[in-house]
Order: C-alpha cells, then structure tokens, then sequence
C-alpha cells in the first residue's frame, strides 16, 4: 500500500465515491465525489495531535466496534494515504438556527470533558457575549435541538451561562489563550493591517460585535455611543436581576483589549462629517431605544413614563423609591416583564400588567409571566386601553375594556372590543411598555440615508445603505426589538459586508452552509442505547427565593453547578458527529485542518477501468444459533484478529469477559458458507485463516485449540503443509457440522454433527471463534447498476466467461479483480489483480480497439420510428434520429433485444438476422424430418 | 346549444383562429350513415355532426393527416398542416396516448376535441331506433377522454354497472381442441383483405411485417395456417398497446371476432404487467424491465 | 412413442455454454432438442417461436441466463416479459401450453439443462404431433360447424362499411 502511496503514476483517490460512468471502451467518462476530508492530505503528517483533543468518542468501525475513537480519526495505523479525517455528517441543527452561528454542539462536547476554559474559547469565537446570551435568549438552539424529538432539548443555554460565569470567576486564571477564539475563523487569515478607519455608532451588540469583527480583520474601529455606559440594550434595557453588570463589563473590556476603541458620551449626529474625519466607513447600529406610547386621553400626564428611559435610569445606578406608588405597566412584552420585575424590586406598593394579547399569546417569555406572578404583579391580559384617568392631579388608574384577540395584521392588532367589559385598573403611576422603535433624529436631513415603511433603515443585501460607506445593522435597521443574539448574527453579517466593501474581492465570504444533520428516531434511540448521551432529565435551573427579592436587585436564576453542567452536557446526541469545537484547528501545527472544506467533483477520463470493491465479513449474528452478539466470549474471526493484533484495541491481550485468559477455543468453519440458509459457496479463505488462528491461540495463548470443520479446503500452494504442520502441532480436529453454540455452566458447549458416521460431538471450551465467510459488498447493486455489470447468483460482479475471461466483464474495458468477482484468498486476488491491470494496459496500449462486429442494424425503410428498441435496448445504443431508430455501434453490444422486440423487424442483428435464424430453424426441423423418413423413430 | 353545435363551434374556433389547419371529425353522408369528415375551412365546420353513431376510430387519420402522406385526396404537394384537431372518444383518445409514447407525432401537434361519451349505438341509425349500445361499450366505463383539449358534453354522473366479457369468457372456457377448431374456422373465413390492419391505429407500420413479398414470416397464400399467422402476430403486436376501440373486427367482412384476441392479451398484459393501454403516453411493458419483485429469484 | 421435434433457443452465454457442460459432465439429454444459438433470449422474436411451430415443430425451448445475471445486462428481462404473451395467446388459440417454455440456465448448470429439456421432452411426447402445422390444406369444412359463435362477441360492429 505505501508502494502504491507513492508511485507517482498512481492518484490515490481515498475517501470519494464513483457518482456517474458513461462512454465506453477508450472513452469512459467517471464523476467521481471526493468527499470532504476537512483535512489537506498534502499537509497532514498523521501526528495525532488533533485527535488526543477531540472531544468526540465514537465506535470505532475498523476495530469492529471493540474500541472507540474520535471523531478525527485515522481509518487504521496502516491506512494510505496516512493523513486523518473528520467525520461530519453536517452541522447540528442547534448551529444552524443560532444567527450567530454559533456551534454550540461544540463547546457542550468540552464542557462534558470539563473542560471550560476551551469552551469558554470555543463561544467566543462567535459569540462575544456569552454571559448575557446565557441568560435573556430566546434560544432557538433549543428548540431545533434533536434531543427534544426524543425528550427535552439540552438546556444549551444553561451550559452557556455556566461556561461564562465560570470564565468570569476564573478570569485571572484563565489561561493565555485568546488566540484560541480566533483559530479556525476567517479572522485567523487576515493577520495584516489594512490601515482602514471604521467608525461604529452605537455601543450595543451589534455595534460591539462589529468592532471586534473588523478589528480582527486588520481593520481600526472607533465606537460612539451617547450614554455614560457601553453595550446599549444589554447594559441599560436588562435589569440587573437577570443581567449583572460586571459580567456584561467583563466581556467588553475584552472587546476593548483587542483594540477596539470606545468614544461614551458622544452623539454622533453628522454622518458625513465622519467620513471627511477620515473614516473609510461609517457602521449605524443605535438600536431601538425609544419607547412608544400610543394617542389615549392623559397620555400626556407627567405621570406616564416610559419602560426604556425607567430601565435605563435603574441601570445606571440611580436610585429610584416607588414604595408608596401603585404602578400599571402597559404591554406584555419582555420590557413589559422586565419593567414591572424592575418596579417591584424598587418597592411598589402594587404592579399591575394589562396587556392586548390574552395570556399564552403573550410576546414575553411564558416562563417569565410566572416568575413574575410569583413576585406579586397582577397580570390582566386581553385588555385594550381606552384612557388614562385622572382625578384632581393625579393618576387614578386606566380605564381598560376586555377585547377578543385575533393576532395582528399588517401590524396592527386585530381585535373587538366585548361590549360591557368596560372598567378602571387603579393605580397612580402608569408605565408604557407596548413596543419601542429606534430614534431617527441623528439622520441627516437631506434623506441621503433612507428610512423605509414601516421602521427602520434601508439597506441592501451587502448591509449598506442608501449612502455608499454607511453600513446600519441591529435593532435600527429593523426598527424594533429584536433579540442580542440577532443583534451579534447582524453586527457579523455587517462586519463581513464592510470587510469586502473596503478589501473588494479579498475580504472574507459569507460562510458556506452544509447540510443540517436529521436523526431518525432509531438513531437517536441507538445513541442513548450506546451511552452516546447520557438518558436524564433536562438540567433544571434554581432560583433564589421570592423573599430574597425584594427591594434589591440579585440576580434570580442560579447558575448550573461544575457536575450539573458536565452532566446536562452529557444529554447531547452530537448530531453532526464532529461537534465543530475546532479544538483540533488549534492542535494542528501543520494548519491542515479546514472545516469548511467542500466535497470535489473529478470528471475523469479513462480508457479502461478496473473494479476491486472487495468483500463484505459475514455478519454472524445472521446465524444466531451461533450465538455471535447473544453470547459471550464468542467472537468473530475478524474480531479474534483485531485482538491479537498488538496494535490492536487490547495491544495484543485476547481475554475472556471475565478478564481471564482463554484455556480452551473452539474455531467454527464455515459460517455464513456452503450453507443454503446464508450462502451457497465456499469462501475459500476461511479453511487457511481458521488454521492461522489455530495456531495463534495454540502458540500465544497456550490454549487448547478445536477446529470443527466440515471440509479441509486446503488447495493452495503449501497449505496442506501448513495444515499437516497444525496438527502435527497439538490442535484437535473434529469433523462435523456445527449446529448450536450454548452456555452451560459458565462454559461454551459446542455441538455438531458429524455428517459420516451420523455421532453427534460436542466441546466445552471458554472460547468460541466463527470463521466467518465473505459475501458482496452492500452496494453491490448499485456499482453493478453503475458500470453496467451483471451479477452473477450470488451477488458477486460477474466475469465475462468463468474460464476463458476471469478478469473481464460483459462491458468491454471494465476489469474485475478480487474478492469483488468471488471470495479469494491473497495470492489468487494478487494474481488476478495483476491480471486485470495487465488486460486494462493492453488494451490501452493497442491506441485502437475492435469491435465485436455483431452489432444491431436498422433497415431505415422499414422502420416507423416506434422506439419500442430504444425502450427494450439495454445500454441506451439506440436513438431516434428524424423518427427512425439509429444504433450507436460503440455502445452497442449485440445482444439483439432490439431485433426480437421490433414489430417490423425493420431492426436486426449482424450475423443473427433474421433470415440466418430462420433457416437454420428450418434446417432444423427438416433434420428431424429426414431423420423421420430413415426410420430412426 | 347541442354537443354537435358545440363540436362545430369548437372546430370552427380552432380553424379560425389558425390554432390548427385541419380538423378531423365526423359528418353526415348522402345515405344518412355517419362517416369520417377532414375539414380544412371554418365554414366547412357546420358540416360536422356527433351522434351515438361516430364510432370510427379517427386517430387511425391522424399520422397521414400530420405527415401528408395521405391526408386527403389531393395531388398537388401541399405541405402538411402543422397542427390538426380530431374528435376523440375516451377509448380514441387512448390511442393518442400509444401514438404519442411511440413518437408518431408530438402532443403539440394534436389538438384533441374530446368528447364525453355515453357509448355507440349497434347497427344503422335508421333502421335501428331502439338498437341497444354496442357489445364493447357495455363494457367499458370510460366517460371521459383521457386526453383532451376541450371537452364537450357533459360525464354522466353515475355509471351503469360494466357488463362482464361473456365472449372471451366463452371462449377461454372451450377445450383446448375445440378452442382450436373454432379459432381455425374463424381464420379460415378471412380473405386476407387487411381491412383489419387498415382501421387500426396502430397498425402504422410502412409494410406490414406480414405482407412480405418474400413470405419470410408467412407465406402469402390464404392456406388457414398463414392466416392464423397473420391474426396471432398482429394480435401479439398489439399486446399492451391495443385500446379496445374494436375497429378491426367492425370493418371485417367475414365477421371474424378479432377483437377477441385482442381483449385476451389487453387482459393478460393488465393482470402480468398492470398496464393499460393509451392510459398514459407510455411504451407497451413488453419491451421493458421485469420489476423488483418479478426479477427476485 | 412418438418423439417430438423441439427447437431450443439458446443465450450463447448461458445456456448453450451450460448444454456444453452437460455434454462434459456426461449427462443424457434427450436428441429431439436441436439446437439454435442466439446471443441472447431477448434476441428470441415471438414470430420467430410462430414460424417455428408454422414450420412443424412440436416443442419451443427457449432458455436464457438467469433473472439479474444476463451478459447484457437485462436482455432477459425482455424475454420474460415478452415470451408469457405469446404462451397466452398460443394457448387461446388453442395450442397446448406444454409446447413451449421458457426457463433459465447458466454457464455451471448442465445438470439443470439436461432437467429441463427432459422434463420438457418427456412432458411433449404423450401430447403427440403438433396439429398446430396444416400442411397447406384447409382445415376440414366441418370443424367450424356447430361451434357456436358467442352472441357477445360482435360480429357486427356500428355503423357498416360503407
């Protein structure tokens, strides 16, 4: 194999698959897929580093599922060519639904090592807000999460706030690894400084992001914002009870450290002032931060706040008493929920909530609603406002009217009003929490920068608005709330459109999608089966009590404990496999390693083509009887070979379950082989490999060794040696017909019958081993059907005559060699290989090949142009040409169904036409008439 | 308006409006029988009837008419009308599905007037006010063209019950020898006149593989044998492909029951293989594949 | 006994390599079989089998490679969809369905060879002659009286010729 590895007239094309094959002799045309290594071949040295860090352990195939490997793995030590491979089946749908890309299968791998640190590197690759995504997401991961299928989704957002208030509290130790969040990203290929300016408006997530984007693309970035604190809606719209402040700080200082810089306190009101101040690019990201009210009656009393300016305040740290006001909060929302949570911690006397939707329709989170009952606020959904009242000075309540709630058209409410429903919610102090829009003031006014219907601001596919250089992303373009995670999926978008604006064709692509990975419902069953995820209950999240809330502003949900993380973590069916931690990227010194590498299409153009798909081990668990799966300590010939193989899974070590070394062995011949219940034919090798173990087990592990074999086939050359050698060594031989596998007493119990004398035998030993046979591969079929082969009864690719051409096929050009044509041992499919290649080069080498000159004809006169022969042709050889058939004599081989199946016989076959067939039936019959005549009957 | 009404406006429009160049149809002949009309002009629209009476198979024109090979009776070299609307019946228009799957012509090429149809009276109109349907449209309960362009007329909602093949029954049931001895007097009659062969649509060969004037196949003779040859072939060429519009045996002049040969095979192709003739635009299955389960060992 | 004429179509690849290694297996096979080589039983027309019987043969073999193992891939396929048809209407015709069979062979088996051409030799001899060939003559006027031409089955048709 390294021979072959390296003779440079040989492309080794491993790890592809055949797609499509056309022509013929001389001129085949094959698709071949290679499908995506995700790592260089020409790079790998095959070191391993990458996978001692995969977090990945899946059944390892070569071993026959008696080890476990990772998920970048070698297929065997002598594999050629040598380098490692990923296996991906995609990208896990909790991936695929995160806007911000971020591969959470990845860091739920390490967090289910333990290890947090790399996880906590692997979030922040796309995601620089880890702490605060861990806590207010929607978490649509979740709810694309496989295991929900099954039973609940991994609580994927829990593991994240766990892995960032783990990082936070391990700040000072964390490790210098901030390089790690850049490996594997397409930031880690723009090392060079582009000398560029970009000035970002807006301190939010999508501002933020954005910086740090660019800034890790070479470029400089300054960021405005007009309020005292950066990180906009997350600093200032989340109250502290769900969002602490430190962390949120934490994690922009780190965004600060990496060089971006932060301009507070300045409102950014002339757009085209900053590109003249030398910026090559202008970023809006402002958000939405301006809550609405609507027109009622009152609405204009003092006494009306507004949600956003009320949250802002409180975040800022000022301090704010409503202990003797009685609050209505307007609007159920999750700013409605944070707003009326945010005025019972500053001591309200009483919360009311009155919103449109009825409750279960209602825009907040369900789970919050509760939280927020529990806390003490009255929530009165379905309602509609109708005014504000006011007696003397003062707020009274808000005169309110029950509505049936019919969801929302065009953007508005489509609702009626229940007549009679009409009443008034007390209350002094009335809180406008029914939606928010951005603040266009800053715009210039001579509209260069376009909003469009209903809110926002235009922009095109690449980010940019209606003035080339300014870019707008987040909330403002979409002129409303959304969540931070659209807000950071936007500011990457954003950064990538800005990156190519300035750089042209070198700035970095949008990433490529491959497909989500689907578990079917086995599947899933099959990996919890395994272990693969661990079968619990989704992790649960405490909370502090009710009481300990009041009139303070600690955080309400409690974090996961370092064990319940790992083993919420372990819940994970790793959809895709790899979980695209890209661990392994930082691992590799060579810089193989490439996840986003595509599969390949190669159109080859051949000659001659020479099949070696080989065979396919015997399934023994088909014969049960025989105990293979059912059993212990029965094991597969295959299995036996792995390990007692030293660089096997045991390093060589063949042990009984119970861990003792076997004393006794039984080899079964046969399995699967000349047996009409599996198959018909001798597999050949089994007979020299059940004696090679023999003498293994005899050798190695001292045991007493019985071979029970029906027929000794030894026919090659020196292997009735070698089984006189055997014999004459100690290994018993009994002849017989195995028929049952037992355990009796801690014990195998061989038995079988011997089909001379009709005495039935039987051996107890602690080890059985199967001599498992060959049968075709599975795709059999489907390669046949590929090359236009035929098959022959058993299944294996059938050669042109079984003496006289054991190499060719019934395709001209196509060669077979192995154990694809008939179970073979080594040197019949050595020879037969050579054989092949010998016959393929021959025919290369004649520059001109014949024809068989029995071709189909067309007598153009006679034809109608029906195209039944097209139909009933089996290589596609016929056409119709201006409605009469024409046969390509290439493709054509001369099997005649054209002829039997024309109704006109306007088709016919050279040398087998017609008139020939037919006198010779002729002659025929008059024979047997003559021999009439002469008396022989 | 009447379904002859609304086959001639419908003929006129497609004349008119130069969607077609030609319009087969039926009409009314001097002694008061139904017969097969070509129209060319809008004005000759008025010409066209439908009755219980039209049950030529029209499609039997449609490959001369598109390819001029004998379209009307004209010597001048005119060139064939590009597109042609014929009056189908459901059991015609099949037979535009067996055409079209053998590429006698494409679907663009044929505008087909489908009419519904409550099945074909027996014997002359005049004679036979009462006569009852004909024996094969008892038969059948297709109301509807398979393919059709327009469709006049309205489907009966509710279908009389088919009434079973007793012929073919009678037939299957008789001895081997018996069966032999009817099927050879039967052939015996035939005069070899291939009235048969020419009102069938898909008898479209250019010679037909039996008339040969090298007799490889069969001789050329009347003996009872070359006969029986000629019926058996034809019926095996028309395995799969036969839509039961009965022609052949209509036109025969010895009343020869042929289309009990060809209901045998139509029969046997359905129940072997479940295909039924001109259902769809596809190629009879005797040249195809044995499907998965017919392959499996 | 009277021994019948068969004609035997054999796919050159199968089933005449497999009355081959009948012969070098030693195996009996009945003489009445003669043999005609065609490079595929989808080369088999059913007007070939026709004439063959036209021709006075008591018996038509017609043996191919096995379903899923022909050397062109699915000219067998053909065969087996086509030769049934021509059993069906021969039958209704009134010919005797053991005259002709269709049935697989591959290169390996002349055992199966020489089973199926004794089975089917055998089962042709109690049947006699074929009576399907009429040597040129009528058939006698006779036959056809008294057969009673089913009432169904439309001698007339619609409207008459004109």
């Amino acid at each position: 194999m390294v021979s072959v590895g390296r003779q440079k007239n040989i492309k080794l094309l491993s790890y592809s698959e055949i797609e499509s094959v056309s022509g013929y002799v001389g001129n085949f045309e094959v698709r071949v897929r290679r499908k995506p290594r995700y790592i260089d071949e020409s790079k790998c040295t095959g070191c391993g580093n990458c996978a001692s860090v995969c977090p990945i352990e899946v059944t390892n195939v070569f071993d026959l599922g008696l080890s476990t490997r990772r998920a970048v793995y070698r297929h065997s030590p002598q594999a050629v060519p040598g380098a490692y491979t990923i296996e991906k089946r995609g990208i896990a749908p909790c991936r695929n639904a995160c806007p911000t890309d971020q591969r959470a299968q990845g860091y739920i791998a390490l967090v289910r090592q333990g290890r947090f640190a790399d996880a906590y590197w692997a979030i922040r690759r796309e995601h620089p807000f880890p702490s605060v995504c861990g806590r207010v997401c929607n978490h649509r991961c979740e709810d694309a999460c496989t295991r929900g299928s099954y039973d609940q989704p991994v609580n994927i957002m829990a593991l994240k706030r766990f892995v960032a208030d783990w990082a936070f509290d391990h700040r000072d130790q964390l490790p210098a690894q901030r390089a790690k969040s850049l490996t594997g990203t397409p930031f880690a290929a723009h090392p060079t400084a582009s000398g560029k300016k970009i000035a970002i408006i807006g301190a939010g997530p999508a501002g933020l992001t954005t910086a740090l984007d660019l800034v890790r693309l070479g470029h400089q970035t300054t960021v405005f914002d007009s309020l005292p604190v950066a990180g906009g809606m997350m600093r200032v719209g989340i109250p502290p009870h769900r969002m602490p402040v430190e962390l949120l700080e934490w994690e922009i200082q780190q965004i600060l450290d990496e060089g971006v810089q932060l301009r507070l306190n300045t409102w950014v009101d002339d757009i085209p002032a900053l590109l003249d101040q030398g910026y090559h690019a202008v970023l809006i990201a402002t958000g939405a931060h301006q809550a609405k009210k609507i027109p009622i009656r009152n609405s204009n009393h003092p006494d009306n706040w507004l949600s956003l300016n009320l949250l802002r305040r409180v975040a800022q740290g000022e301090a704010i008493d409503l202990r003797e006001r009685s609050v209505i909060v307007m609007g159920g929302g999750n700013v409605a929920l944070d707003t009326a949570r945010t005025v019972v911690r500053l001591g309200a006397r009483q919360v009311s909530m009155v919103c449109l939707e009825p409750r279960g329709e209602m825009p907040g989170f369900a789970w919050e609603v509760e939280v927020a009952e529990q806390e003490g606020i009255h929530v009165l959904p379905a309602r509609t406002f109708k005014e504000v009242v006011v007696k003397g000075n003062r707020i009274a309540g808000l005169r309110c009217a029950e509505v049936v709630f019919r969801g929302f058209k065009r953007g508005r409410p489509d609702i009626s009003e229940i007549p009679g429903t009409e009443h008034v919610v007390p209350g002094d102090l009335v809180i406008w929490a029914i939606g928010q829009g951005p603040d266009f003031s800053f715009l210039p006014g001579d509209g260069s920068i376009n909003t469009c219907y209903p809110v926002g601001i235009q922009t095109n596919s690449e980010m940019m608005t209606t003035t080339p250089g300014v870019f707008c992303a987040g909330d403002v373009r979409r002129g409303q709330t959304f969540f931070v995670v659209d807000a950071i999926g936007e500011g990457h978008h954003a950064a990538r459109c800005i990156d190519r604006y300035l750089r042209g064709e070198q700035g970095v692509r949008e990433p490529h999608r491959p497909p989500v990975v689907e578990l079917r419902r086995e599947e899933i069953e099959h990996k919890v089966e395994l272990g693969e995820a661990a079968r619990r209950p989704r992790a649960v999240i405490r909370n502090i009590g009710v009481e300990a809330r009041r009139l303070n502003f600690r955080e309400v949900d409690l974090t996961l404990t370092e064990a319940e993380a790992v083993a919420e973590a372990e819940r994970c069916l790793r959809c895709g496999i790899c979980s695209e931690c890209l661990e392994c990227v930082s691992a590799c010194e060579r810089g193989a390693i490439n996840h986003d590498m595509q599969p390949e299409i190669l159109d080859l153009k051949v000659g001659t083509l020479v099949l070696a798909t080989g065979f396919r081990d015997f399934d023994p668990r088909v014969a049960p009887e025989l105990g293979h799966g059912r059993l212990a300590n029965v094991l597969s010939a295959m299995e036996f070979e792995r390990l007692i193989n030293t660089g096997g899974p045991t390093l060589g070590k063949v042990l009984l379950a119970n861990g003792q070394p076997p004393k006794r062995v039984a080899i079964v011949h046969c399995v699967g082989s000349r047996d009409d219940r599996y198959h018909e034919y001798c597999s050949r090798a089994c007979c020299m490999y059940s004696l090679k173990i023999a003498q293994l087990a005899h050798e190695y592990l001292q045991a007493e060794v019985f071979e029970i074999y029906r027929d000794m086939r030894s026919f090659g050359k020196g292997y009735e040696e070698f089984y006189n050698r055997t014999r004459a060594s100690g290994v018993h031989f009994f002849h017989g017909r195995v028929r049952e596998v037992t355990a009796v007493d801690g014990h195998l119990r061989v038995q079988w019958e011997e089909s001379f004398h009709n005495e039935p035998d039987q051996v107890d030993v602690d080890l059985v081993i199967l001599a498992t046979g060959m049968e075709p591969q599975g795709d059999t079929a489907r390669m046949a059907k590929l090359f236009g082969l035929s098959r022959s009864r058993d299944g294996f690719f059938l050669e042109r005559h079984p003496k006289l051409a054991p190499v060719e096929t019934s395709s001209q050009g196509i060669f077979l060699a192995g154990a694809c044509q008939s179970p073979k041992d080594i040197p019949d499919t050595v020879a037969q290989a050579a054989a092949a290649a010998a016959g393929a080069l021959a025919l290369i080498d004649q520059h001109t090949i014949s024809l068989d000159p029995s071709i189909a004809e067309v007598e153009v006169a006679r034809c109608l142009g029906c195209g039944q022969c097209a139909a009933a042709c089996p290589y596609g050889a016929i056409e119709l040409a201006r409605g009469k058939a024409a046969v390509n004599a290439y493709l054509c081989k001369g099997c005649g169904t054209c002829a039997g199946a024309c109704p006109n016989k306007a088709m016919s076959l050279i040398h087998f036409d017609d008139r020939q067939l037919i006198a010779e039936l002729d002659g025929a019959l008059a024979w047997i008439d003559a021999a009439e005549e002469v008396g022989h009957v | 308006m009447s379904i002859s009404e609304a086959m001639q406006s419908a003929a006129r429009d497609v004349l008119a409006s130069g969607q077609v160049q030609r319009v087969i149809g039926y009409e009314t002949g001097p002694h008061g029988r139904v017969r097969p009309a070509i129209i060319d002009r809008p004005e000759e629209a008025e010409r066209l009837v439908w009755s219980a009476d039209c049950t030529h198979n029209l499609t039997v024109y449609l490959h001369r008419a598109l390819t001029g090979e004998n379209g009307r009776a004209s010597r001048e070299a005119v060139a064939p009308p590009a597109r042609v609307a014929i009056v189908v019946k459901p059991c015609d228009s099949r037979a535009i599905n067996v055409l079209l799957a053998e590429h006698q012509f494409s679907r663009e090429q044929v505008f087909a007037i489908g009419m519904a149809c409550e099945g074909m009276r027996q014997g002359a109109p005049a004679s036979a006010p009462e006569a009852t349907l004909q024996a094969r449209c008892l038969r059948c309960r297709e109301r509807v063209p398979v393919v059709h362009d327009v469709l006049l007329g309205e489907p009966p909602s509710a279908l009389p019950e088919a009434l079973p093949d007793e012929a073919l029954a009678h037939v299957r049931d008789l001895p081997p020898a018996e069966r032999a001895a009817f099927w050879l007097s039967q052939f015996d009659r035939c005069i070899r006149c291939y009235a048969c062969r020419q009102a069938c649509p898909m008898c479209n060969c250019p010679t037909c593989l039996f008339e040969q004037e090298d007799a490889l196949w069969v001789g050329m003779r009347i003996a009872p044998s070359e006969k029986r040859t000629f019926h058996l072939g034809r019926a095996l060429h028309l395995a799969g492909r036969c839509v039961g519009c009965n022609e052949c045996e209509r036109v025969c002049p010895m009343g020869i029951p042929i289309g009990l040969l060809n209901r045998h095979l139509a029969e046997t192709v359905e129940s072997l293989y479940g295909h039924r003739a001109g259902m769809q635009p596809v190629l009879s299955p005797v040249t195809g594949m044995l499907s998965a389960e017919e392959s499996a060992p | 006994m009277y021994e019948p004429k068969v004609i035997g179509f054999l796919c050159t690849w199968c089933s005449y390599t497999g009355a081959d290694s009948a012969g070098t297996s030693r195996l009996k096979t009945p003489w009445n079989l003669r043999a005609v080589r065609v490079p595929c039983s989808g080369r088999v027309a059913p007007e070939l089998i026709l004439r063959a019987f036209d021709q006075g043969a008591d018996g038509v073999l017609v043996l191919g490679c096995h379903i899923g193992e022909c050397h062109y891939d699915s000219g067998n396929h053909r065969a087996a969809k086509r030769i049934p048809l021509l059993l069906s209407i021969l039958e209704f015709a009134g010919m005797q369905p053991e005259r002709l069979r269709l049935d697989w062979v591959s290169a390996s088996e002349g055992d199966r060879y020489a089973r199926i051409v004794s089975e089917f030799v055998d089962a042709l001899r109690p049947l006699g002659p074929n009576t399907w060939r009429i040597n040129g003559a009528a058939p006698r006027a006779d036959a056809a009286i008294g057969m009673p031409l089913p009432a169904a089955s439309g001698l007339s048709g619609g409207a008459p010729c004109p």
